[in-house]
């Protein structure tokens, strides 16, 4: 088999941007080394760099610069935010409040809160993946404990609806609740503007928008302080909230695709949503299928959808190996012993059957027309042959068969 | 660059190219059922016999790689068998022969209930087309 593939999972990491490679390149030679906490020339020169890249993140989301972060990525970014938020009063246990439907860094995160003594309460989801505005308003109001932080996804990474941070940041800010998003994957994709909306702390990554692997950012905003304990220690880097030493190419490598898909996004945004509704146009017309997620509130470029009557991991290994195979992603877990559903489908009340037959198609910068229609006929091949051998689906038509008989 | 499927290559091969996916269970002396469990995945065999003997062997299944692999070896093992001589043990080494993981072991015990629920419809008094 071929390691080349048609390329969609844009969402789990998407190619660097040339301007990214174009930036990191002139920092991976001879003439760049230089620790940009060191005094000397090349490390002030390399101390430049960084604190220009650390302009272009915060450009991107309307922040100040000093509030910038860098983490290895959004998963650190994410365990700093919540471990630092719950661990910065270390006389008393927090509250963390999130949805079930968050990244596996928040989840696993707040589930090892948990086990260290904090209270941790679960945010339900709407059917449509939303969070309900009113009962969290209503749960930050009654709590008995006070929340202590409250951490909500920007863009959801499964099922790609968007999240109203402007309303819930209001809700946090008149309950005086720190709140946290996870914008991995809203950066690039939707407009962020920390500048006018109250979020305390905010999670980025680098190679979900062009920049290298390896590197993220937390926004901790610093007006009002957002205040958290550092997890990493030794050298007082990054304000004392990130001991280590930085990794220059990668952050000017992340700095310079903020600042081109800042550029590029509404253009990106509306190709990227014509080519997902060539792909939905594509598959809308099998038997039993389903899209998950709010059908307007949601970004451009992630589809999910479920397919009855079908096996989840037998679809996945179908529709990404042999000729014009998809790099596609499933949610749900196939290579555990338990085949587990995917938890996101799960909290929006679809079945066990219909959320472990699920793909996510991620679309992005490189995706084309062709990838597209490439994408269509192959999913409509392993659909039809994996039903066609199914018991299941020939005994759904058999059912159609007698009632339309009847 | 060369990647290879998460699954075994007999898994593989017969998983992507069965070839005895398919059967008529009106035109089949016997069609049986096997489910996990969980209900999570099944498979049903019909077979057609002819002088004692299982003629030809056809499945539908429904669950990952494995379920399908195993049903489709299974119908391989079952042509030309003797009706009386249909027993578990033809399914004894699958786990070996298709190398499944662990956690995948119920694909051989999907095969051999599939097995038991076919002797017990051959045994029974009334001929015919059998589902259960």
């Amino acid at each position: 088999m071929s390691g080349t593939a048609i390329y969609l999972d844009h969402a789990a990491t998407t190619p660097l941007h040339p301007q990214s490679v174009a930036a990191m390149q002139r920092w991976l030679g001879d003439e760049t080394v230089g620790n940009p906490a060191s005094g000397h020339l090349p490390g002030r020169a390399a101390s430049e760099a960084v604190e220009t890249a650390r302009s272009q993140v915060a450009d991107l989301i309307g922040a100040q610069p000093r509030d910038v972060v860098w983490t290895s990525g959004a998963t650190e970014a994410n365990n700093l935010a919540l471990k630092g938020a719950l661990g910065f009063n270390a006389a008393e246990k927090g509250h963390l409040l999130t949805p079930r439907t968050e990244h596996k860094s928040v989840v696993d995160t707040a589930r090892w809160l948990e086990r260290q003594g904090h209270r941790v309460s679960w945010l339900p989801v709407q059917s449509d993946g939303l969070v309900d505005l009113a009962a969290l308003g209503g749960l930050l109001a009654a709590s008995r404990q006070p929340v202590t932080l409250l951490s909500v996804m920007w863009v959801n990474n499964e099922i790609g609806v968007i999240q109203d941070i402007a309303k819930i940041a209001e809700l946090a800010r008149s309950h005086g609740v720190t709140l946290h998003v996870d914008a991995t994957q809203a950066a690039g994709r939707v407009p962020i503007d920390l500048d006018s909306v109250p979020v305390d702390l905010l999670s980025l990554s680098a190679h979900k928008l062009g920049g290298p692997q390896g590197i993220g950012a937390l926004f901790v905003r610093g007006n009002p302080r957002a205040r958290i304990a550092a997890q990493m220690h030794g050298g007082g880097h990054e304000r004392g909230l990130r001991s280590g030493t930085l990794p220059v190419h990668q952050c000017v490598g992340f700095g310079a695709a903020c600042e081109a898909v800042a550029a590029e996004r509404d253009a990106e945004q509306v190709r990227q949503s014509g080519l997902q509704e060539r792909l939905w146009q594509g598959l809308r017309h099998l038997p039993e299928v389903c899209p998950n997620g709010h059908p307007e509130q949601r970004v451009a470029g992630i589809l999910n959808i479920s397919f009855g009557r079908i096996d989840g991991e037998s679809l996945l290994a179908d529709v990404t190996y042999g000729e014009d195979s998809l790099a596609v992603s499933s949610g749900s877990a196939c290579t555990s012993a338990t085949r587990e559903a995917s938890y996101v489908l799960r909290a929006l009340g679809r079945s066990d059957a219909m959320a472990q037959a699920s793909l996510r198609f991620s679309l992005g910068r490189t995706t084309t027309e062709a990838d597209i229609d490439t994408a269509v006929r192959k999913v409509i091949a392993s659909v039809e042959r994996l039903r066609n051998m199914s018991p299941l689906w020939r005994e759904a038509g058999q059912a159609v068969a007698a009632r339309a008989v009847a | 660059m060369s990647v290879a499927p998460a699954y075994s290559a007999p898994v593989w091969q017969r998983f992507t190219t069965p070839e005895y996916a398919g059967g008529d269970e009106a035109a089949s002396d016997f069609s049986v059922n096997a489910t996990t469990a969980a209900g999570d995945a099944c498979l049903r065999i019909n077979v057609t016999t002819k002088a004692g003997h299982i003629e030809m062997a056809r499945f539908l299944a429904h669950g990952p790689p494995e379920v399908i692999a195993s049903a489709d070896l299974l119908c391989e093992r079952l042509a030309g068998t003797a009706v009386e001589g249909l027993e578990p043990a033809l399914v004894a080494d699958f786990e070996g022969v298709l190398g499944l993981p662990a956690e995948k072991r119920y694909a051989r015990l999907l095969a051999e209930d599939a097995i038991i629920a076919l002797q017990a419809a051959i045994q029974e008094p009334v001929t015919g087309n059998h589902a259960n």
